[in-house]
């Protein structure tokens, strides 16, 4: 698999990828590639496609063009061909991509209520139905937390039980190449099998320097929103 | 608050929300959202997000940690890199 730094080149293996300006039911890709991995599950299928559950909800994406259902995907030619996502009302879409590899997405259909989405890990499967409440915009535009809105409700300790533990690592100031997983000349054999074992992000956005990193890490939003900003 | 920190604010910056040079109270961190909805929630590390009791980890979501206040101290010898804080200044659940 073919991997490159955050930013707007395209992808080695998709020239065509559009990825940045897809709309993924209303979700950008942007915030789909920085939303994933916390406290998602996600299973690299091969080369051309990624079967993702994350804290968006399940996205498939691939570079061979699957095409999904209620997909709006740029073209066939797209990297990222997505289900829908929570705040579409209908969880996940898997028809095409079940007659593919059935036993994987069976088991990630399983998870979806239990990882996917804001709303689905809130309300359990077949509840997050509910009609998308119109964003809150600050005066630049910005979509605004809702206060008290996204606290989550608690959960009967039954519930508790499944949840995955969430370990964050954060090298700090960290270069994107230092890792031997990346192509970094420094040994690291620990951190390699993690990447071997797990995702390597192909495409993410970040901070250049520390303390942005980590409030950005911390809140999900951008550092001159959460008064990081340099 | 950005005087506490080694940051150097433009005078067209000073004041402005975004730039208070800690984690602002208008957001809210995902351990606290993680301990709202029943985790438990650690951390142990660099912060260097605010010193004032309201802006520590242990304020901002952290149920138990153990953290360098500062950016830029040592973890050896208790040093901090700059003059603006000589000596590496930690917290343990929100102690000094």
């Amino acid at each position: 698999m073919e991997y490159h730094r955050g930013g707007n080149e395209p992808n080695d293996h998709a020239p065509n990828a559009q990825r940045h300006r897809l709309q993924l039911h209303g979700v950008q890709v942007e915030q789909f590639d920085a939303g994933i991995g916390l406290g998602g599950v996600a299973d690299v299928d091969d080369r051309d496609r990624w079967l993702v559950s994350g804290s968006w909800g399940l996205v498939i994406a691939g570079s061979c063009g699957i095409p999904i259902d209620g997909c709006r995907a740029a073209s066939n030619d797209n990297p990222f061909v997505a289900a829908g996502g929570p705040e579409e009302g209908r969880p996940f879409e898997l028809r095409t991509a079940a007659a593919r590899a059935p036993v994987r997405i069976a088991a990630l259909e399983a998870n979806a209520g239990r990882y996917g989405g804001r709303d689905a890990a809130l309300d359990g499967p077949g509840k997050s139905t509910a009609a998308p409440r119109r964003p809150l915009l600050d005066q630049h535009g910005y979509r605004r937390r809702r206060r008290g809105t996204c606290r989550a409700r608690h959960r009967p300790a039954a519930d508790l039980a499944r949840r995955p533990n969430i370990v964050v690592i954060l090298g700090d100031d960290m270069g994107f190449s230092d890792m031997g997983a990346f192509g970094g000349e420094i040994n690291t054999p620990n951190l390699d099998s993690l990447a071997k074992e797990g995702v390597r992000f192909a495409n993410f956005y970040t901070h250049a320097s520390c303390s942005p990193t980590r409030s950005m890490l911390l809140t999900g939003v951008d550092t001159h929103i959460n008064g990081l900003a340099t | 608050m950005a005087s506490q920190h080694e940051r150097v604010d433009r005078p067209n910056q000073m004041g402005l929300d975004g730039y208070e040079g800690n984690l602002n109270d208008r957001v809210v961190t995902l351990p606290q959202l993680l301990k709202d909805t029943g985790y438990h929630t650690y951390m142990v590390g660099k912060w260097h997000l605010g010193k004032e009791p309201n802006q520590i980890p242990a304020a901002r979501g952290f149920e138990r940690d153990f953290t360098l206040l500062d950016g830029m101290g040592s973890y050896w010898d208790d040093m901090g890199f700059s003059a603006a804080s000589p000596r590496s200044l930690y917290t343990r659940t929100g102690a000094t």
